[in-house]
């Protein structure tokens, strides 16, 4: 495991979602983000603070 | 996250929040957490850890994430971390200062010393290295860094 992804290529990623907004179940994958500014953030689990 | 979502956008920022529960966990966690009342951004669902894992924040033995975040540039490489235990929530003003001073970078090719803000001094482009090694006061005083 990396100790720091700083520098590196964001490691690809596919998996299932939900998307509030439409309040519908998704996939989201890295393709995704590609060209953008993006920013992801991990949280421990739901009914957790975010 | 949720409470700074407007200046994310603004900012030309996607947003992706990642927990190792499923889909249905998420849609349920929407529907019945008060501080998510108009929560909009998407909610991934890691449950096998594999993401996680990929971006070094995957506890095995609790099969859950810690609080990593990440900002990826339009190319693809992340500039910059941040990995909290659980029990301590983020500052979004300090993630937003830094997506700012990124986008700041990444547009002009000046340099963001410590501290800075949209407005505050930077650092010229193009500067000789060797000019400027050991004599970054030449170039900004401590009370235009702290102030």
């Amino acid at each position: 495991m990396a100790s720091s992804l700083v520098t590196r290529q964001m490691p690809e990623f596919k998996i299932d979602a939900y998307d509030p907004k439409i309040g519908k179940y998704t996939i989201v994958s890295s393709d995704e983000y590609k060209g953008k500014w993006t920013a992801i953030c991990f949280y421990p689990g739901d009914f957790t603070f975010v | 996250m949720n409470a700074a979502s407007h200046t994310f956008k603004e900012l030309g920022v996607e947003l992706l929040v990642v927990s190792c529960d499923t889909k249905f966990s998420h849609k349920r966690f929407v529907e019945t957490e008060p501080l998510l009342d108009g929560f909009k951004l998407m909610m991934g669902a890691d449950n096998t850890g594999k993401m996680a894992t990929d971006f070094g924040v995957y506890l095995e033995d609790e099969g859950v994430a810690i609080r990593g975040r990440f900002l990826v540039n339009p190319e693809g490489i992340v500039l910059a971390q941040e990995v909290l235990t659980p029990p301590v929530g983020r500052n979004g003003n300090e993630f937003i200062r830094q997506i700012e001073a990124f986008q700041h970078v990444a547009a002009t090719g000046e340099v963001c010393p410590a501290n800075w803000r949209p407005g505050k001094k930077t650092l010229p482009v193009n500067t000789d290295a060797e000019k400027m090694t050991g004599r970054v006061g030449d170039y900004i005083t401590l009370e235009e860094i702290l102030s």
